[in-house]
């Protein structure tokens, strides 16, 4: 699943049958994993009622399609959990550099940093002042 | 299969009904060259099923090796994305030609 | 999926035969994030802020060059709306009639 900030909302009339009923939400990635083309936002089918400006786990791929039960939906994306926090690591949130655009100050409304900030995010190399080397 | 470190957690109280009772991981992917882990700068959020923490080297699966992860062998209606399959202890790499064994502190 | 503006369409003599000549539309992914689109989309409405690149999407809606339109991709995602066997992975699932986007939350920042 990828972290994100729904941002807004997609009206469609004309569409694949199988997307009736459902709500179209524009959300920006905090980070991303292996998108199928770079860009900088998702379109997601949402089932759990988000809003917009809050915090959203998508799932990308088959589970995504498991919408209501029905895995035959011609989508690629859907919202699974409304997010209440985010715990990252005190030192962590210099986000780690996202390959697609993503500048490193976007950060989850919801972040709470946690912990003493020490070996764990040095160690995987997320500091921006670091040279980078584990 | 992908390695990473765990760099966070997510809490979530609404949520899809099928995914009751996961806890959701931050996991900094890591690329292996040898002896040495660099970040790639990619993150993902997956499902915990092995009591990983902040810190831990994980690996992370996806698809029907999540969801085997979670459930017997009939888990097609485990709805899971990826899964943090396994604490990373040790990892085996050549080293002077030679396979060793480089252990996690 | 993504949004995306209708910017031609793709016409070739020789084509694969499982095409079965079904339209193949040229469209751009909205720059959502960019700062410079309106906060209102729509085929009537100020233009959209498009990323560089152009994904090829086999469309079976209609949409026309200037609509927004939403774009899946994936093997999966092809079977189940032209069946197997057809040379594509990304398909226009849905034609947009208008989108939203508060700017506001596209700020970077949000966590005190």
């Amino acid at each position: 699943m990828i972290l994100g900030r729904m941002v807004g909302t997609v009206w469609a009339t004309r569409k694949n049958p199988r997307l009736e009923n459902f709500k179209l939400a524009i959300v920006r990635p905090y980070f991303w994993y292996n998108p199928s083309h770079d860009v900088e936002h998702v379109i997601a089918v949402d089932q759990v009622g988000a809003e917009v400006g809050q915090d959203v786990l998508v799932c990308v791929g088959q589970p995504g399609r498991w919408v209501a039960g029905d895995s035959r939906c011609p989508i690629e994306a859907s919202v699974m959990a409304i997010v209440d926090s985010v715990e990252i690591e005190r030192g962590t949130e210099n986000a780690p550099v996202a390959p697609f655009a993503l500048r490193s100050r976007f950060l989850p409304t919801t972040l709470v940093r946690v912990g003493d900030g020490g070996s764990t995010a040095r160690d995987a190399g997320l500091h921006e002042t670091d040279g980078g080397t584990p | 299969m992908m390695l990473g470190r765990v760099i966070g957690e997510v809490w979530a109280t609404r949520k899809n009904p099928r995914i009751e009772g996961r806890k959701a991981l931050l996991v900094a992917a890591l690329a292996q060259d040898g002896d040495r882990r660099t970040p790639t700068g990619e993150v993902v959020v997956a499902f915990d099923s092995v009591g990983a923490r902040i810190g831990h080297v994980v690996t992370v699966t996806w698809g029907s090796g999540a969801r085997a992860v979670f459930s017997g062998p009939d888990n097609r209606w485990v709805l899971v994305d990826a899964a943090v399959a396994r604490i990373v202890d040790a990892v085996s790499v050549e080293r002077d030609g030679k396979e060793v064994e480089e252990r996690e502190d | 999926m993504k949004l995306c503006r209708v910017v031609g369409a793709v016409w070739g003599a020789k084509e694969a035969g499982s095409l079965g000549g079904r339209k193949l539309l040229a469209v751009r992914p909205v720059a959502v994030a960019s700062g410079h689109s309106p906060a209102d989309i729509s085929a009537d409405g100020e233009r959209a802020d498009l990323q560089d690149g152009i994904i090829v999407a086999l469309d079976q809606l209609g949409a026309g060059i200037g609509e927004y339109v939403l774009v899946a991709h994936g093997s999966r995602v092809r079977d189940l709306t032209l069946g197997p066997g057809v040379p594509t992975k990304d398909v226009v699932v849905a034609i947009v009639d208008s989108a939203n986007i508060d700017l506001d939350l596209l700020a970077e920042g949000g966590a005190s």
